[in-house]
């Protein structure tokens, strides 16, 4: 239960700078989730807000309170690391104890909310094992017990599930959604690189390149409305395609294989560069009316419930997600629709335009 | 002198020749008269060709140390010239001479007082200059006296501890601090029962670099993200230390300090180097080198003392294979 | 790391490990300060003031009448009192041993002969007189000064050269360089068979060797002495001998050089080894054409061990070696002198730095693979 306010945020590493003018306002008891490709400065602005980087300039804020030189046990923060971090030496108790110990209080105390957590965690029969005794889903729920104990304020995440496997990563999913329930007034922020889970998990999510925030919203908002390029080819598995287009005023959009579309009058459309396409909105143009994709099919993918159909053409190489199994062999010709609701258009310097 | 140095370099080229000489003989040798006509014969060869690798080094080990760790246990029920056999004499004199029984009760200090300083200087300042910018070359410095001899630890510190009576001025530093402070000068390796750990203090002084050196290098292995954790957790400085970092690396501290235990049975040469064991500061290890040359040499009594280091060193012996074991399994 | 304030604590720490490593390089310092200065100082006062000038009472003596020049109607005899005193700054002088300081420099004393006398801070003197000088000796004049700190290389040639240091010196290399490069061999051929080559008691048989790092010294001195004995007698050869005492350390370095040699030989990645046997290579051309070249960083960690440790042993010198002068190594001529020239610090400091000068050489070039031997074997978790 607690807002997040961070203002013009700089942070370097000596000469190299890592997080350039971050602003970012974070709702009480939000599940953010920071994303971007490796790099991008998501980690190290989990560090920020955990008290265990300092800030070269600009100012957190937690519930109003200005966090710049407040130690990382006065935040109200728990944080849970992508690889544990469990006391190698103390047992599944000592582990989840530990933070309470420190906070002074008396061992009767600390002995309840142990076992409480435990309980909700089905680790209570694990409280006298060590952590090398553990498996790597069991260790994780410690992990996250001993955040939990603490009662904190805010909620890290840094890069949870990075370290399981595909199978255990989907149950471990299913923990933290669970977690997510249970504590609906606890903030929390979770770093991945893995677009899927920040699809999956967020309430919001802020996208981070090269030390900038690229983009702040919902899910479905940033699969929708990507506001630049780098958000569009970012979010969305498998990515979107990008077509070099010519707009014109006159409301004409020419692709580099001859295809023109024609759009409503808009004085923007001078200023397109870029047409996008989701590969899952990619359909086959069956003879309809309406200028077409023409390409040549390089390779066909079946997966079952979709069919991935790769397509070289006079606009390049693009991809067709088709739903079920479509029957198409390589080197057939397939033209594909252009239809005008599911395009997105950005300009020269990669930012969204829109065309009424 | 040039003669000399050349005799020994040519003894380096012939030991390294004959060495040579034998490994690629006999492998050859091995090869021609054994192997290549079948199966049968190359896995001949695989049998016996390990031993032709070991063989020098197993021969060694055998005359210099395996076989005198029994011969001594033989010789130290036989007389002096070891050929008397004399039964248990030799333990019952000992445990009657008043000189063995003061270097038992000052081993016993030494064994307690050196490898705990040694290893808790060790550690203290391994923490420590890791969280400077010139912890390093402080280090280095800290380390530097495992490069001397124990001789040559002797004299700095002997120089350290020079007495002059109270109306000359002092030359050593110990005794010039002292005056400087109001004090009286004091001969200080002549003190009874302080002495010994004027002495312990050299041995301290060159072991703790060791022990600095390899604690630095565990603390170093040490998860980054568990001393984040307990930050995070709500731990000061000295609760990380000590419920975090120490916990992580006790493996490393016993062998450290296991090692050093073993350092001090084994040095005579500061004993006999500051006092030759005079007011009583005998240990056992000065006492053997003592006994081997006195009066023509005792071998059994000689013998009889080297037994009791021994008895001292089994136990860290058992221990250190036991553990070597343990983790051959893991 | 995180945020680190910079605040009393972090001075505190900076402080402490000043003080620490001032303990620790003290002693040392001492000694090579030491080593340097005019013998009758050491004996009178302590190192650190050889840093600083030093107040000195000395006395020369002026010319004689044979030296004496007219002036302006007197007779003056004037010099130098300072020759061969670089630096030194008088500020008080006499001519009378119960007063030498009684007059100060630049002023003018009387003399109960005639005629006075004027001493000048830097030594040079004006002795005046309105009558001719007749004396055949130099007047004795008394004088304090400032010395700045003075220092001479006077003990080590002394060392060196008189007291058989420079002997010893050659001595110690003697018994170093092949009792450091003959385990290696020996060693480096059973590491490879403990590692990468089966044949039975392998296991049982390294953890005698592990068993036999720990095995003192001392249980292994008066049966070998016993066999050099008698070794002697039946070839009729001297028992103590240079090829002795390389055999001995050899002996007494291979298990820790099969040890750290192991461990290293056995880390080295499975694949290689399996590589060059698919390539038909049997295990010696392995070993040679591989492994061996592969090592080089570990054999030079424990070459380095192993120098250092015989460089300055003492125990064994003693035992395997007898003290004529070509014998006698380093530490044990230390240790003589420790016991007959006990008193005489200009000698002892000398010849201390010099037997701990190779090895400090060695320890500061090639630290890093001296700490590495260490390391190998040693860290364990909790």
């Amino acid at each position: 239960m607690a807002d997040l306010t961070i203002r013009h945020l700089n942070k370097s590493f000596g000469a190299i700078r890592v997080l350039k003018d971050i602003d970012l306002d974070i709702e009480s008891g939000r599940f953010v989730v920071f994303v971007g490709p490796s790099g991008c400065g998501k980690s190290t602005l989990l560090r920020i807000i955990s008290g265990l980087e300092d800030i070269t300039s600009g100012t957190l804020e937690i519930d109003g309170r200005v966090m710049n030189d407040v130690g990382p046990s006065k935040r109200g923060i728990a944080m849970v690391f992508q690889t544990y971090a469990l006391y190698p030496h103390m047992t599944v108790f000592g582990n989840i104890a530990f933070g309470l110990e420190m906070m002074g209080l008396p061992r009767a105390e600390i002995r309840a909310k142990v076992e409480a957590v435990a309980a909700t965690l089905q680790l209570s029969d694990y409280l006298d094992r060590l952590p090398r005794h553990l498996s790597g889903g069991q260790r994780q729920r410690v992990a996250i017990g001993r955040a939990i104990v603490r009662d904190p304020r805010v909620f890290l995440f840094d890069e949870p599930l990075s370290n399981l496997d595909a199978a255990l990563r989907v149950q471990m999913r299913i923990e933290i959604a669970k977690l997510k329930r249970d504590m609906p007034s606890t903030t929390m922020i979770y770093v991945t690189h893995d677009q899927v889970e920040a699809m999956t998990m967020g309430d919001e999510i802020v996208v981070l390149r090269d030390g900038r925030i690229e983009q702040v919203g919902a899910p479905l908002t940033l699969y929708n409305r990507p506001q630049n390029r780098f958000v569009a080819g970012f979010i969305g598995s498998p990515a979107m395609n990008f077509f070099d287009v010519k707009g014109a005023s006159d409301g004409t959009l020419r692709f580099a294989d001859g295809t023109a579309l024609r759009l409503g009058k808009s004085p923007r459309t001078a200023d397109v560069a870029t047409a996008g396409l989701r590969p899952e909105h990619a359909a086959p143009a069956d003879g309809g009316r309406g200028p077409t994709l023409k390409g040549k099919v390089r390779l066909v993918e079946s997966l079952g419930n979709t069919t991935m159909v790769y397509l070289t053409g006079g606009c390049g190489d693009f991809t067709a997600q088709l739903p079920g199994q479509y029957a198409v062999g390589e080197g057939d010709d397939m033209a594909i629709a252009l239809p005008k609701a599911a395009l997105h258009f950005f300009d020269a310097d990669g930012q969204r335009v829109e065309l009424g | 002198m040039l003669g000399q140095i050349t005799s020994a370099l040519i003894a380096v080229v012939v030991a390294v020749a004959a060495a040579a000489a034998y490994f690629a003989g006999s492998n050859w040798l091995l090869d021609r008269l054994v192997g290549g006509a079948s199966p049968a014969r190359d896995r001949a060869v695989g049998r016996i060709r390990p031993w032709l690798f070991a063989a020098p080094a197993l021969l060694f080990l055998a005359v210099y140390l395996v076989y005198p760790v029994y011969e001594t246990l033989r010789l130290s029920f036989f007389g002096r010239n070891g050929e008397t056999f004399v039964g248990l004499a030799n333990y019952a004199w000992a445990f009657g001479d008043g000189e063995f029984l003061e270097s038992i009760r000052n081993n016993i200090v030494w064994l307690i007082v050196v490898p705990t300083l040694s290893t808790v200087f060790g550690l203290v300042i391994a923490v420590l200059t890791d969280r400077i910018w010139w912890g390093n070359i402080a280090k280095s410095l800290i380390f530097m006296p495992m490069a001397i001899s124990f001789v040559g630890a002797s004299v700095i510190w002997k120089f350290v501890y020079d007495y002059r009576s109270a109306e000359s001025t002092q030359i050593g530093l110990l005794n010039a601090i002292v005056t400087g402070l109001g004090g009286e000068p004091e001969a200080w390796i002549t003190l009874p029962f302080w002495n010994n750990l004027f002495l312990m203090a050299i041995l301290v002084w060159i072991q703790t670099g060791f022990a600095m050196v390899i604690l630095a290098a565990a603390l170093r292995g040490i998860p980054e993200d568990t001393i984040e954790a307990a930050r995070i957790d709500g731990a000061g400085e000295l609760r990380i230390f000590w419920r975090i970092m120490v916990p992580q690396i006790t493996g490393t501290i016993l062998v450290v300090w296991t090692t050093i235990t073993i350092i001090v049975l084994k040095v005579f040469d500061i004993v006999l180097a500051m006092t030759n064991g005079q007011w009583d500061t005998e240990v056992l290890a000065n006492l053997m080198f003592d006994w081997m040359f006195r009066g023509g040499g005792d071998f059994g009594r000689g013998s009889t003392v080297a037994v009791f280091i021994m008895i001292a060193v089994i136990p860290i012996m058992v221990w250190n294979i036991r553990r070597f074991r343990a983790e051959r399994r893991d | 790391m995180a945020a680190r304030r910079l605040t009393g604590g972090r001075i505190a720490v900076h402080l402490a490990v000043l003080a620490l490593v001032v303990i620790w390089t003290l002693p040392t310092l001492g000694l090579f300060i030491s080593s340097l200065r005019d013998k009758d100082l050491l004996a009178v006062s302590g190192w650190w003031t050889a840093l600083s000038s030093v107040e000195r009472r000395d006395f020369a003596r002026t010319g004689t009448a044979a030296d004496q020049v007219e002036r302006d109607g007197r007779y003056v005899i004037a010099g130098n009192l300072l020759e061969g005193r670089q630096g030194w700054t008088i500020s008080r002088f006499g001519t009378k041993v119960s007063a030498p300081g009684e007059f100060a420099a630049g002023n003018p004393a009387p003399l109960p002969g005639g005629g006075e006398i004027t001493v000048e801070r830097d030594g040079d003197y004006a002795w005046t007189s309105a009558e001719p000088f007749t004396q055949d000796r130099g007047r004795r004049i008394l004088f304090v000064a400032e010395a700045p700190p003075h220092f001479t290389i006077a003990n080590y040639v002394e060392v060196l050269t008189s007291e058989g240091i420079g002997q010893s010196f050659v001595n110690s290399l003697t018994v170093a360089l092949p009792a450091t490069v003959i385990p290696i061999l020996i060693a480096a051929f059973a590491a490879y068979a403990f590692s990468w080559m089966r044949f039975p008691g392998r296991e049982p048989l390294f953890a005698v060797v592990v068993g036999l790092l720990v095995v003192p010294l001392q249980m292994s001195l008066i049966p070998l002495l016993r066999l050099y004995n008698d070794v002697g007698t039946a070839f009729g050869t001297e028992s103590k001998g240079y090829v002795g005492i390389w055999l001995a350390h050899t002996g007494f370095g291979l298990p820790l050089a099969i040890y750290l040699l192991r461990n290293y030989i056995g880390s080295l990645p499975r694949e290689i080894i399996e590589s060059a046997r698919v390539d038909g290579a049997n295990h010696y051309r392995i070993f040679t054409r591989v492994v061996l070249p592969l090592s080089i960083p570990a054999l030079a960690s424990f070459a380095i061990f192993q120098f250092l440790w015989v460089w300055n042993d003492l125990l064994v010198a003693m035992v395997f070696l007898g003290k004529s002068e070509g014998q006698i190594v380093l530490t044990s001529r230390l240790r003589e002198l420790l016991g007959s020239r006990g008193d005489n610090w200009e000698i002892l400091t000398a010849s201390a730095f010099v037997s701990i000068v190779v090895p400090l050489i060695v320890f500061f070039s090639l630290q890093r693979y001296f700490v590495r031997g260490l390391l190998a074997g040693s860290v364990k978790g909790g």
